[in-house]
């Protein structure tokens, strides 16, 4: 992809297809938008935050995450910027400093330590559905992917259970007010939260308990003990793609399940077919949908130039329905697709620490909820809502069974 | 066939271990411990996928 001896001025490609983040349309279904980029124009140029390029190809993806000196993860990976007040670790660090915070973690969410969780989830999930069971009809992002994650989130890092709705609200405002580059909102959501977190860690420092946010503060980095700021960092990175990301990962697939009664009767009749499913949701509908880098020098993309400085996207979304990889129905929910190599949990050293916990209480979910409330449907499609240029998930998502 | 794992790479993404649990398992460290070194050569697809797919391009075969 890159070649750094062709000099030619910005492509034509750079301008063909429309790109506006901005626009309801996009925002409502980036997806058309993508395939247009992919064939027309694989690093398409936007004005919006500030200006950026975006690549929506699947190799031209997995080589960018997979070029961190190219592509830098240290001047942020979100945008438009979520209004955290310090770096987000590690995955704003690039190496050599991104290894010394991740080996740490690595094992904490290595997938056998993760599946000794799978009682505590279910019994977090089926308690959940009892509370609407009897009812008949739900809001199902309200009553089990919205508070799912941060309740397992708040299990992990130790925090108290009835803090969740706090922090998850503080969390979303922080994705939305980028979202809407509404800056100092989501710099206000930014400092509560982190003061929420200090005072957490302050208490373990004095009190050490058996939870993560004690070890991330007996973590060593060089050697020496780390540093307070970069523990908040860790665990406010933690917090935040620790269940941001599960609620979309989870809506989402209800949602696909809902529309489609034929797969959902599929897994019923054989729920070995569940962790497939699970795969193909998080194919059709990463809810990280982007990750920004920035180039560190002046760079040549299918003709196209980038300067130094310059902020790329990397489409995940899009990458998971190239033809390239995908040229069997890449926009439908194909239950027991042969080969999924999808990137919704990312690639290189940043894909995602937590593909493991996500893939659990995604599972668990969708194995209960057939159990419990089969043949559930959606009741209203217009109170469906779904949306967003960095994070996808279903904000309401009424259904009836 | 037979199939290496570069530890100075391996980030215990374990996507190996998710293609094929008898070839790959990640193990207590964190990193990817190989249960066989020579998988049976019916089982190459599922191995350049692991190749293809390991996040890190921590994986490698090499054929004798």
């Amino acid at each position: 992809m890159t070649d750094t001896s062709d000099a030619r001025g910005r492509g034509e490609t750079a301008t063909e297809v429309k790109l506006d983040p901005n626009h309801p349309d996009y925002v409502r279904d980036p997806y058309p938008t993508y395939s247009d980029l992919r064939e027309k124009c694989p690093v398409a140029h936007s004005d919006e935050f500030g200006g950026f390029w975006m690549l929506s190809r699947y190799h031209d993806i997995r080589e960018a995450s997979r070029d961190t000196e190219l592509f830098s993860s240290a001047q942020g990976v979100t945008l438009p910027p979520v209004g955290n007040p310090m770096p987000f670790l590690p995955i704003e660090l690039d190496p050599p400093e991104h290894a010394k915070y991740r080996k740490t973690m690595q094992t904490w969410f290595s997938v056998r330590a993760i599946e000794k969780l799978e009682p505590t989830v279910r019994e977090i999930v089926s308690g959940l559905i009892d509370d609407i069971e009897a009812q008949g009809h739900a809001d199902l992002t309200e009553a089990l992917a919205g508070p799912l994650p941060p309740i397992v989130i708040a299990l992990l890092l130790g925090l108290p259970r009835e803090d969740w709705p706090r922090f998850r609200e503080l969390a979303e405002t922080m994705v939305n007010a980028a979202e809407e580059q509404d800056q100092e909102r989501g710099a206000v959501s930014g400092m509560e939260l982190m003061g929420y977190l200090y005072n957490q860690i302050e208490a373990r420092r004095k009190a050490p308990t058996d939870d993560m946010l004690t070890r991330m503060i007996a973590i060593e980095i060089d050697g020496e003990p780390i540093a307070p700021d970069a523990v908040l960092g860790l665990a406010f990175f933690l917090l935040m793609a620790g269940h941001e990301t599960s609620v979309g990962g989870i809506s989402m697939m209800l949602m696909h399940i809902a529309k489609n009664p034929e797969v959902q009767q599929r897994l019923i009749a054989d729920p070995t077919l569940i962790p497939k499913a699970v795969e193909e949701a998080l194919r059709l509908e990463p809810p990280i949908q982007t990750i920004a880098r920035t180039v560190s020098r002046d760079v040549c993309l299918h003709g196209v130039n980038l300067t130094e400085g310059e902020k790329v996207v990397l489409a995940w979304g899009s990458a998971n329905r190239d033809t390239a990889i995908f040229p069997d129905r890449p926009d439908e929910f194909v239950v027991d697709r042969d080969r999924n190599p999808h990137i919704a949990f990312g690639d290189g050293i940043h894909r995602c620490l937590g593909a493991a916990l996500a893939r659990l209480e995604m599972r668990i979910v969708l194995e209960e909820v057939l159990q419990r409330i089969p043949g559930f449907r959606i009741s209203d499609e217009s109170q469906i809502e779904v949306g967003g240029f960095l994070a996808r998930h279903v904000r309401r998502l009424p259904v009836d069974w | 066939m037979k199939i290496c794992v570069d530890l100075d790479k391996c980030a215990g993404h374990a996507v190996c271990e998710n293609l094929d649990e008898d070839v790959f398992r990640l193990g207590d460290d964190g990193y990817i411990q190989l249960l066989t070194e020579h998988p049976s050569e019916d089982n190459r697809n599922v191995m350049e996928d692991a190749v293809d797919q390991c996040p890190t391009g921590a994986l490698s075969i090499q054929d004798s």
